[in-house]
C-alpha cells in the first residue's frame, strides 16, 4: 500500500498537468471561458462518455449540479483570499452566503402576502444589495475578532457560521425553519426570466462572475494588498513592523473574501426560488475549506479545481456505484468520505494542493534542498551562527512577547 | 542637528518585572546612538517601546517633536522609525525583493481599488517600487539573491536582507537590534562599513549592540542599561571606563573580555 501511495508517477502526471495549465499562459483564461459557456451544453445534451466521469453527469441533474458547482467555485475563490493568501483560518464562510440569500429575498418579491420585506425590488437591484449586506457583515465579523489568532479566530468564525443561521432560523421575518420560497428568477434581454434550469444561470451569471472574481483576485494578489496580505501570512509582528496596518489589511481580506459569497449568495437565491436555514448546514463551511485546500492554498486555479472537484466527485460517485455497497456500506449514502480518502491522498502526495500556488509550490521543494544543505554544512566559522538553509529563529518570542502573558501563541 | 528621538522616564512593567525604570535619553539628528548593556538589560524592551509593539506603562517618546507613545506600530513606520529585529523576523517564503518591496509599500498609497482596478498610480508604485527595492538590495551588496528567498539566504545575508527591508520604508530613524549577532569577523567588518554608510546618507542610527569592539568603534554616543535602569550615557571612552559599566558587564569584576564573555552567554 505504502509503495502505492509513494508512486513517483501519480505526482508526475499530477504535476504536468499544473504545468500544462500555467503553460497555456494568458490563453488559460479563453480556454477556461469557452470551457464554462460549452460544457453546460455538452453536459445536458449526454454527449460525454461515462469515462470522463463527467459523463455521468447528464440532462437537467448534470446542469443543476454544474450550477451548484459555479456557486461553489465563487465562495472557494473568496475563501482562498481569507485563508489561502491573508492566512486567517476560517471555518464560518458559508455564513456570508447565507446573509447574501437571505438579502436576496427580504429584497424581493418572495414569499407570502404576510412575508416581511424591506422592500419590493427586481431581482438585479438586489444584487448589489447582497453584495454590500455580506461585505458589511465582513467588516462586522472583522473587526471584534481579528485581534485573535489562528485556532481562536476558527472558532470564532465557526461560531459566526451557526449565529446567521440560527438567526435566521428564529426571527420572524425570515420566516424561521420554513424557508422563504418564491424568490423570483431574473430576466435578461432576448431569452427571457432565467427559469429554473441551470445552464442559463452558469452562463449568464456564473461564469461572468467567476472571470470577474478570478481577475479581481489576480490584480489584488499582483499588488501592494496581495504583498500585505502575504506578509502578515508570514509573520504578523513583522509586517506590522514594516508598516502594514494589521487590521485594516485583515479586515480587507475578509471584505474581499465575502464579496464573492455576497453575488453567490443572491444566484443561488434567485435559482432556486427558496431557502431555508436547512440549506446551509455548518459542514458546508468545512466543505468549502476543503475545496481550497484540496486545490492548494492561495491557488485561484486551485479554488476553481477544488470546488468543481468537492461537488461533482459525490455525485459522480454516486451514479457511477449504482447503489452498490461497500462493506456494508452503501456507496451513495458515504459518498462524503470520499473526501476524507481524497484529502488525505492529496496532502500525501502534494501537500501544496492540486494546483499548489507558485510560493507554496517553492516552498515545499525548498524544504527538502534544505535539509542537504544543513547535513553537508561543516562547522560554523563563528559559534553563535546559524547553518545555511536553517531557520536562524531557533528560540521562539525572545523579541516581541504579549506582555506578561504567556497565553498567546507567540 | 537637532533631537530627533527623546525618550523621556520610559517605564515598562511585566507584572512584577520592571524590565525598563524611568529610563531617560536623548537622540541627536545624524548621530549613531548604541544602546548597550547585559542579556535582559531591557535593550529589546526599549525597542519595542518605541516603534509602538509595546504601550510603555509609564513616561513617553517623542519623535520630531511629535509624541509617539500609543501609536501603533505602522503609524510610527510611516512618521519615520523602523527597526529590524534580534531575532531575525524576516517573510521567509517571500524572495529578497519581495521582502524589500513590502517595506518600500509603506510609502505607496494603493488601496484596494486602486489595485483592483490597476490605476495609473498602481502601475507607477509598482513600476518603481521594484527598482527602488533593487536599489536597495545593491546597496546593502544582495542583488545577486534578489529572487531567492529569503529563507534561504545565509545568516549574514538574512541580517542585511532586514536592514534594506527596514530602509526600504524611509525612515529617518533606523533602530538596529543586535545586527552583528551571529556573524563572522568578516560580516562584522562589513557590518560596521554598512551602518556607517547609512548614516552618511542622512538615516540617524540606534544600535543595539552585544559586541564591545563593534558598538564602541560606531556609536558617536552610547547609553548603557541594566536591570532595566540607565546606568552610563555619553561618549563611548568615557562610558568605557564607568565603573558601573565594568561591573555590570563583568560581574564581580573578574577578568576577561565583556563581548567574549556577552557572545558566550548568548549562544543564537
Ligand atoms: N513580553 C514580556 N513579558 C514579560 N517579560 C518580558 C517581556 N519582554 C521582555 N521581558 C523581560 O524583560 C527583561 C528585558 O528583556 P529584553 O528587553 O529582551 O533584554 P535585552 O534585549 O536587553 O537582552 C527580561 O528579563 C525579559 O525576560
Ligand atoms: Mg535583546
Amino acid at each position: 500500500m505504502a509503495a502505492v501511495l509513494k508512486n513517483p508517477g501519480i505526482k508526475r502526471f499530477s504535476d504536468n498537468v499544473a504545468k500544462f495549465w500555467f503553460a497555456m499562459g494568458p490563453f488559460r483564461y479563453l480556454v477556461a471561458a469557452g470551457l464554462m459557456i460549452l460544457v453546460p451544453v455538452i453536459m445536458e445534451r449526454g454527449y460525454l462518455p461515462e469515462w470522463t466521469l463527467l459523463g455521468y453527469l447528464d440532462g437537467l441533474y448534470g446542469t443543476n449540479i454544474l450550477f451548484t458547482t459555479g456557486v461553489w467555485i465563487l465562495l472557494a475563490l473568496g475563501l482562498n483570499v481569507v485563508v489561502g493568501m491573508a492566512g486567517l483560518l476560517d471555518l464560518g464562510y458559508v455564513a456570508f452566503l447565507m446573509l447574501g440569500a437571505y438579502t436576496t429575498a427580504l429584497f424581493t418579491e418572495s414569499g407570502s402576502a404576510e412575508q416581511f420585506h424591506f422592500a419590493i425590488l427586481n431581482p438585479w437591484l438586489a444584487l448589489p444589495i447582497a453584495l454590500v449586506v455580506a461585505m458589511l457583515a465582513g467588516v462586522l465579523l472583522g473587526v471584534p475578532t481579528l485581534r485573535l489568532r489562528g485556532d481562536y479566530l476558527a472558532i470564532v468564525t465557526l461560531g459566526f457560521h451557526e449565529i446567521v443561521r440560527q438567526t435566521m432560523n428564529n426571527l420572524e421575518v425570515t420566516n424561521g425553519s420554513r424557508g422563504i420560497f418564491g424568490i423570483p428568477h431574473p430576466s435578461v434581454p432576448v431569452t427571457g426570466e432565467l427559469g429554473l434550469d441551470g445552464t442559463p444561470y452558469w452562463q449568464w451569471l456564473l461564469v461572468p462572475a467567476i472571470i470577474l472574481a478570478v481577475i479581481m483576485i489576480k490584480h489584488l494578489e499582483n499588488s501592494r494588498v496581495g504583498r500585505y496580505w502575504t506578509a502578515l501570512r508570514e509573520d504578523e509582528v513583522a509586517a506590522a513592523a514594516m508598516g502594514v496596518p494589521v487590521t485594516k489589511m485583515k479586515v480587507l481580506a475578509f471584505v474581499i473574501g465575502a464579496s464573492t459569497s455576497g453575488v453567490a449568495g443572491w444566484i443561488y437565491a434567485v435559482k432556486l426560488n427558496y431557502i431555508s436555514p436547512n440549506n446551509f448546514p455548518l459542514l458546508q463551511s468545512i466543505l468549502v475549506l476543503c475545496a481550497v485546500v484540496i486545490g492548494g492554498l492561495g491557488s485561484i486555479a486551485g479554488a476553481v479545481l477544488g470546488a468543481a472537484l468537492v461537488i461533482m466527485l459525490p455525485e459522480i460517485v454516486r451514479e457511477a456505484s449504482g447503489g452498490a455497497e461497500v462493506f456494508g456500506f452503501d456507496i451513495e449514502t458515504g459518498r462524503i468520505a470520499v473526501f476524507g480518502v481524497l484529502l488525505i491522498i492529496v496532502m500525501i502526495f502534494r501537500p501544496g494542493g492540486l494546483l499548489a500556488a507558485k510560493r507554496r509550490r517553492v516552498e515545499l521543494m525548498e524544504a527538502g534542498a534544505a535539509d542537504m544543505v544543513i547535513s553537508e554544512a561543516g562547522p560554523d566559522p563563528d559559534e553563535t551562527a546559524a547553518p545555511v538553509g536553517q531557520e536562524p529563529v531557533v528560540t521562539e518570542g525572545d523579541d516581541v512577547r504579549a506582555p506578561s502573558e504567556g497565553g498567546e501563541e507567540r | 542637528m537637532g533631537t530627533i528621538l527623546k525618550v523621556d522616564k520610559v517605564t515598562m512593567q511585566f507584572g512584577g518585572l520592571r524590565a525598563l525604570g524611568d529610563v531617560d535619553f536623548e537622540i541627536q539628528e545624524g548621530e549613531i546612538f548604541g544602546l548597550i548593556g547585559p542579556n535582559g538589560a531591557g535593550k529589546t524592551t526599549m525597542f519595542n517601546c518605541v516603534t509602538g509593539v509595546y504601550n510603555p506603562t509609564a513616561g513617553s517618546v517623542t519623535f520630531d517633536g511629535v509624541a509617539i507613545t500609543g501609536k501603533r506600530p505602522d503609524q510610527i513606520v510611516e512618521i519615520g522609525i523602523c527597526r529590524t529585529f534580534q531575532q531575525i523576523r524576516l517573510f521567509p517564503n517571500m524572495t529578497a525583493l519581495e521582502n524589500v518591496f513590502v517595506g518600500v509599500d509603506a510609502r505607496h498609497k494603493t488601496q484596494i481599488l486602486g489595485a483592483i482596478f490597476r490605476s495609473p498610480r498602481h502601475r507607477r508604485e509598482e513600476r518603481e517600487g521594484e527598482a527602488k527595492a533593487m536599489k536597495l538590495l545593491e546597496y546593502v551588496g544582495l542583488t545577486r539573491f534578489a529572487n531567492d528567498l529569503a529563507k534561504n539566504l545565509s545568516y549574514g545575508d538574512q541580517r542585511r536582507l532586514e536592514i534594506a527591508r527596514a530602509l526600504g520604508t524611509g525612515p529617518k530613524l533606523l533602530l538596529l537590534d543586535e545586527p552583528a549577532a551571529g556573524m563572522n569577523p568578516v560580516e562584522k567588518n562589513g557590518l560596521r562599513d554598512l551602518v556607517r554608510k547609512i548614516r552618511d546618507s542622512g538615516v540617524t542610527v540606534l544600535l543595539i549592540e552585544h559586541d564591545m569592539k563593534v558598538v564602541m568603534g560606531l556609536s558617536d554616543r552610547v547609553a548603557v542599561l541594566d536591570h532595566g535602569e540607565r546606568i552610563a550615557y555619553g561618549k563611548p571612552e568615557e562610558v568605557q571606563k564607568d565603573p558601573k559599566v565594568i561591573e555590570a558587564y563583568l560581574g564581580s569584576g573578574a577578568g576577561g573580555n565583556a563581548a567574549s564573555k556577552q557572545s558566550k552567554q548568548e549562544g543564537a
